[in-house]
């Protein structure tokens, strides 16, 4: 297995503790500065006692646990704000730009203008919805 | 997110992950440590008996940061990414203090209790 293929589990893995985290992205850049160090320490370790390189990442991610549990953990300690996805993708405006779009039935063109019309409102609302 | 070796088995995860906080109180008071010597020293201390989940060790070092228990200071060494580094402050001293006592006072008095050393009846 690569080294590359490591690197991507470990992002991945980062990446669901900082969305279940929440907060700026200088917190959490420092949320996965800590825990890429801890990774590293702990998978020289486990390879220092016999493990291979692959085997000794997978055993120290599955020591540091579930991601969004410590994503949800970290956002509980420091007092976060969730990150929500838009509740509303913007697929309207995409459909418009497409050269088809002349040629969408009325009703298709309605929803189209209603969900660009919608998303500004979603988005905000996605955002200060009580978490 | 709590897990447990063998011999901790019989340790109530709520048990463990109540004192978890004094327990890297008093792994710091003996000097600055990383997150995951803290998570070593840990296990070692205690022959394998508190074995945490290790990533429950963060959000419980943050939230002592947050409450000046703790301060972390990261590390910037050439040719290494940066680590952060925990030492302990001098309020986190006096509150391991008091946990101490707390601690010495509550066992002791599970002990009386347990082992039926009331005398009363």
């Amino acid at each position: 297995m690569s080294v590359d293929r490591d690197e991507l589990d470990v992002t991945a893995y980062l990446n669901e503790v900082c969305w279940a985290m929440g907060g700026s992205f200088a917190e959490q850049q420092a949320v996965r500065d800590e825990l890429r160090a801890h990774l590293r320490e702990a998978a020289r370790d486990l390879v220092m006692g016999g493990m291979t390189a692959r085997d000794a990442l997978a055993r120290a991610l599955d020591e540091l646990g579930a991601a969004r549990d410590l994503g949800h953990a970290m956002r509980v300690s420091r007092g976060t704000r969730p990150l929500r996805r838009p509740l509303v993708q913007p697929a309207g405006a995409v459909l418009l730009h497409s050269e088809h779009a002349r040629n969408l039935p009325g009703a298709r063109l309605a929803v189209a203008l209603a969900a660009v019309a919608a998303t500004p409102a979603a988005v905000a609302l996605a955002f200060v919805w009580p978490g | 997110m709590v897990r447990t070796s063998e011999p901790s088995a019989r340790f109530d995860r709520e048990l463990l992950k109540g004192n978890t906080a004094t327990v890297v109180l008093a792994i710091l008071s003996e000097g600055p440590l990383h997150g995951y010597q803290i998570a070593k020293e840990m296990r070692r201390r205690s022959d394998d008996a508190l074995r945490l989940g290790q990533g429950v060790l963060y959000p419980i070092l943050h939230r002592l940061e947050d409450r000046g228990l703790v301060v972390g200071e990261w590390e910037q060494s050439t040719g290494t990414p940066s680590r952060k580094r925990y030492s302990i402050t001098k309020a986190g001293l006096t509150q391991l203090g008091a946990k101490r006592t707390e601690w010495a006072a509550f066992s002791q008095a599970m002990a009386k209790v347990l082992d039926g050393e009331g005398g009363g009846r």
